[in-house]
């Protein structure tokens, strides 16, 4: 097997790259996929809680990477999915414990195992970043609609750029109500400033904030509409087309003008 | 189409400020043209002499009115640089 390893990068911490990560790593494991997700936030393990697998951790990355263990068994495979398997971060060694050529060596050996490794990067363009990015293939940048994490979300593209990685954008908590109002940067806008290839939209939906309080990411319950959008995304990664909706659409503009026309009319008749 | 979608909107939102999603999308075009740029400003300030005076061994130019901005499309980098001229320097 030689499967495909996608890091998921943001530049600016808190845009929800292990959010994606967990999602996109459940969705691609439901198609059928064998699926690793790397929780390469060395310090700062986090990928475990949203996955609800903290409590069966033993072994973790810096210990696969020194020789402590061996490579499968430090994988946690995940209690909903066979197909789905996480290998955690240390949390007591620093960044520096591991060398990007040492990533690049365990994405390899995971690579022969696994149709998709998805690397959870942490925050930063320092040495976690330049870890994280070594061992990848291709790269999802998450950003949300907002001036601070766009800007992060450029560095980090300029600095992708000259590793010559395949590049795309995840556009996370995009409030539609907002973007009709005028009020928040829509698909066009952020695509026009970052000038790169949007792989989906996941619209703001509470059912995030739910489901990771239950460690059950929200790809598992499909009424959610982050969940559609997770599911649209996963379909893009294995090469399907797949439309992505355009959340700037004015769909009830007329009942809107309507209304507007009522309250004019309401207060001069008063 | 879309001149009279934001005349709508604005109509709508009851005032006739800009929306403040433009606001947004301005800012961050000016901070990424210096954020893009990369260079320290000595080394842009060394580039652009340079450039002028390279120029000026077969143009008359205006130094005063050049301008420099490195932007990024789809596919590429680009440094865009405008430098108006005069006329052309007659061979010796």
């Amino acid at each position: 097997m030689d499967g495909r390893a996608i890091v998921i990068t943001s530049g600016k911490g808190g845009v929800g790259k292990t959010t994606v990560t967990a999602n996109l790593g459940s969705v691609l494991a439901q198609s059928g996929c064998k699926v690793c997700a790397i929780d390469a936030d060395i310090g700062l393990r986090n990928l475990d809680v949203v996955l609800g697998l903290e409590n069966r951790i033993v072994y973790h990355l810096v210990d696969v990477i020194a020789g402590r263990c061996r490579l499968k068994q430090a994988l946690i495979r995940d209690k909903r999915n066979e197909n789905l398997y996480l290998l955690p971060a240390s949390q007591s060694d620093d960044k520096n414990a591991v060398t990007p050529e040492q990533m690049r060596q365990l994405c390899q050996d995971l690579k022969k195992e696994h149709d998709y490794i998805l690397i959870d990067c942490p925050a930063g363009i320092e040495q976690g970043f330049r870890n994280a990015v070594a061992g990848a293939n291709e790269a999802v940048i998450v950003t949300t609609p907002e001036v601070s994490a766009i800007r992060d979300a450029d560095r980090i593209i300029g600095l992708l750029h000259a590793q010559q990685l395949d590049t795309q954008l995840i556009i996370n908590r995009l409030n539609p109500e907002l973007v009709r109002r005028g009020d928040m940067l829509d698909q066009q806008d952020v695509i026009d400033i970052l000038a790169i290839e949007l792989l989906g939209i996941v619209p703001e939906d509470q059912g995030i904030v739910i489901s990771t309080n239950k460690g059950n990411p929200a790809a598992f319950n499909e009424e959610y509409e982050a969940s559609q959008a997770f599911w649209r995304i996963g379909r893009r990664i294995r090469g399907e087309i797949v439309p992505i909706p355009n959340y700037s659409d004015n769909g009830n503009l007329w009942s809107r003008i309507g209304k507007k026309l009522g309250d004019t009319f309401r207060r001069r008749a008063s | 189409m879309n001149a009279f979608a934001d005349i709508i909107r604005k109509w709508l939102k009851g005032s006739d400020d800009a929306d403040s999603k433009d606001i947004a999308k301005d800012r961050l075009r000016l901070v990424l043209v210096h954020d893009r740029s990369m260079l320290p400003p000595e080394t842009l300030d060394a580039l652009r002499a340079e450039l002028v005076e390279v120029v000026s061994r077969y143009f008359e130019v205006d130094r005063a009115a050049l301008s420099m901005d490195v932007q990024r499309t789809r596919e590429s980098w680009a440094l865009m640089v405008n430098l108006p001229l005069r006329r052309a320097r007659s061979a010796l």
